[in-house]
């Protein structure tokens, strides 16, 4: 049975169920009001994101979902920042669709599309200075004199020993 | 980057973190600079590899002291690992040492918070860094687990002493003949060996038999007439992997009645025959085996005792062959487990079997395509 679920932005999606599920929100949502045609509404997702999202969901709709069972569970999800080809290739998107679809993820709670996002992110920053990271993220260097100093500080400290 | 929450930015930390790569985050602004010092769960692993490259080892010596600022008394992970070439200089080598040392003395000092301790040496390396280990090896470490220990001479006999709580263990040959007394509380004990005498091995798994779980033995050939003797009332899960060959009597006096899953690798069909007389084992209990079938002789005579196994495993519910090697093998395989398919109808191994067989006949159709033989 498909499922209708209402952006943020007001467009309406009708997905199947078992692509709709690999949302534990949207699953949890379903079984808490049992069978019923009532559209889902997502507040905090917009269409184009949503639309993306979908496509994550449909093409991973037959991996098994993860238990969170294990005590590790989100320690070996840090472990490795492999990403699979085709996760690759979907998440090679702008910056703004990254963080929006991180953000989606973590909101819908798709754990497996969450570590995508945030490994794609940590491979952006593996390798460069804090200052690239700046660049890099449009991030502003806001720290006072007095930190900067201390930063210095703390590199000569442990330069030192 | 703006709009990701700080749990979000805490997450992606946290992969860095595994690639040691903290210390570049708490100098890009205020806000990731608070998440980084303020989460001490963040700087927990230490994972220090040496010797690897100059570049590395420096970044290596800037990062610890970082580390041990920032972890406040979270329990600690740490893996060290030093891959020395052994074909630097003398200067090198000296340098190489004296930094092992260094770090290791660093860490030594918050031996109390390490929960889960690695460390892997090359067997080049200067001696002066196992001193070095031993040392740290004999302070207290009340909540030591988990140790994994590779090519590490331990010569003190205080080592591991302090460590009450260690259940978890991957040893290789160094570590296993003076260790044994310290090691009568662990549950999971694994161990890598080409030792040419096997007896300190058995003898350290003899004294782990109250309390053991799980025993994987990865050796390479039983040289020594000595037997896993006693009783094991815990053991749920036996492995001995790797080019074993089962001596005769290795499990005559072994005693494991609550065994459910067993993993052997064979090599001869005496091996299957010593696995199959050990009287101390419930047959009737065990719900998994895998046997890892690698060059096998006397192909009939194995897998008449094949079928006989799984007709004697009245629980069995999974059943696995690994590493069938030649198309012949496979063939008969197939087919002995398709005749005991047939006398296992009502059994709960019924699904398994049919899995695996289905695998084998596909892997063996896989062969004979690519080498254009037909297969009835």
């Amino acid at each position: 049975m498909p499922v209708l679920l209402v952006t943020s932005d007001n467009e309406q999606f009708r997905v199947e169920k078992v692509v709709a599920q690999r949302s534990v929100l949207i699953k949890n949502m379903l079984e808490d009001v049992g069978e019923s045609d009532q559209p889902i509404p997502l507040p905090n997702v917009t269409a184009p994101v949503l639309k993306k999202v979908l496509e994550y969901c449909d093409h991973h709709q037959t991996d098994p979902l993860p238990t969170g069972d294990e005590p590790s569970a989100d320690e070996s999800r840090k472990r490795t920042t492999d990403i699979s080809e085709w996760d690759q290739k979907f998440i090679t998107v702008d910056q703004e669709m990254l963080f929006e679809i991180i953000l989606a993820a973590n909101y819908l709670d798709i754990k497996p599309l969450l570590d995508v996002g945030c490994k794609t992110v940590a491979n952006m920053i593996k390798g460069k200075s804090p200052e690239e990271i700046r660049k890099l993220f449009n991030i502003v260097n806001d720290f006072t004199p007095e930190e900067e100093a201390q930063i210095k500080k703390e590199n000569e400290w442990a330069e030192d020993r | 980057m703006v709009n990701l929450t700080d749990d979000l930015l805490y997450f992606i930390f946290g992969i860095l973190a595994k690639s040691n790569y903290l210390l570049p985050l708490n100098q890009v602004c205020r806000r990731w600079r608070g998440i980084c010092n303020h989460s001490p769960s963040l700087w927990s692993h230490m994972n220090i590899e040496i010797g690897t490259t100059f570049d590395a080892n420096n970044w290596i010596e800037r990062l610890l002291p970082f580390h041990l600022r920032y972890m406040g008394k979270v329990p600690l992970d740490v893996a060290l690992i030093c891959k020395y070439s052994g074909e630097d200089e003398p200067e090198e080598r000296e340098a190489f040492a004296n930094l092992t040392k260094s770090l290791v003395s660093s860490i030594s000092k918050h031996s109390r918070q390490i929960k889960s301790l690695k460390i892997d040496i090359d067997p080049e390396s200067p001696a002066a860094i196992n001193v070095a280990i031993n040392r740290m090896m004999s302070r207290s470490m009340p909540i030591l687990s988990t140790l994994t220990a590779n090519n590490v001479l331990i010569r003190r006999r205080d080592a591991m002493k302090w460590a009450p709580g260690l259940v978890n263990v991957t040893l290789s040959d160094p570590m296993i003949e003076t260790c044994a007394r310290f090691f009568k509380n662990v549950t999971h004990l694994k161990i890598d060996s080409d030792l040419q005498d096997t007896s300190p091995l058995i003898s350290l798994v003899n004294a782990a038999a109250d309390t053991l779980v799980s025993l994987t033995l990865s050796v390479f050939g039983w040289t020594s007439n000595a037997s896993l003797a006693g009783t094991f009332p815990h053991l749920k899960t036996l492995a001995i992997t790797g080019c074993c060959m089962l001596s005769a009597g290795l499990l005559t006096n072994f005693r494991a009645p609550s065994v459910q899953k067993v993993e052997i690798g064979m090599w001869r069909v005496e091996d299957l025959k010593e696995l199959m007389a050990c009287g101390g084992i419930s047959f009737q209990s065990i719900k998994s085996i895998t046997l890892s079938w690698e060059e096998v002789d006397h192909l009939a005579q194995m897998c008449f005792h094949l079928r006989l196994l799984v007709l004697r495993c009245s629980s069995l519910q999974v059943l696995e062959v690994d590493h069938l090697a030649s198309l012949q093998c496979k063939q008969t395989c197939a087919f002995v487990l398709r005749n005991s398919l047939k006398e296992t109808k009502d059994s709960p191994l019924r699904a398994s079997l049919e899995n695996l067989i289905h695998t084998i006949e596909a892997d063996l159709n896989q062969v004979a395509s690519e080498n254009g033989i037909s297969i009835e």
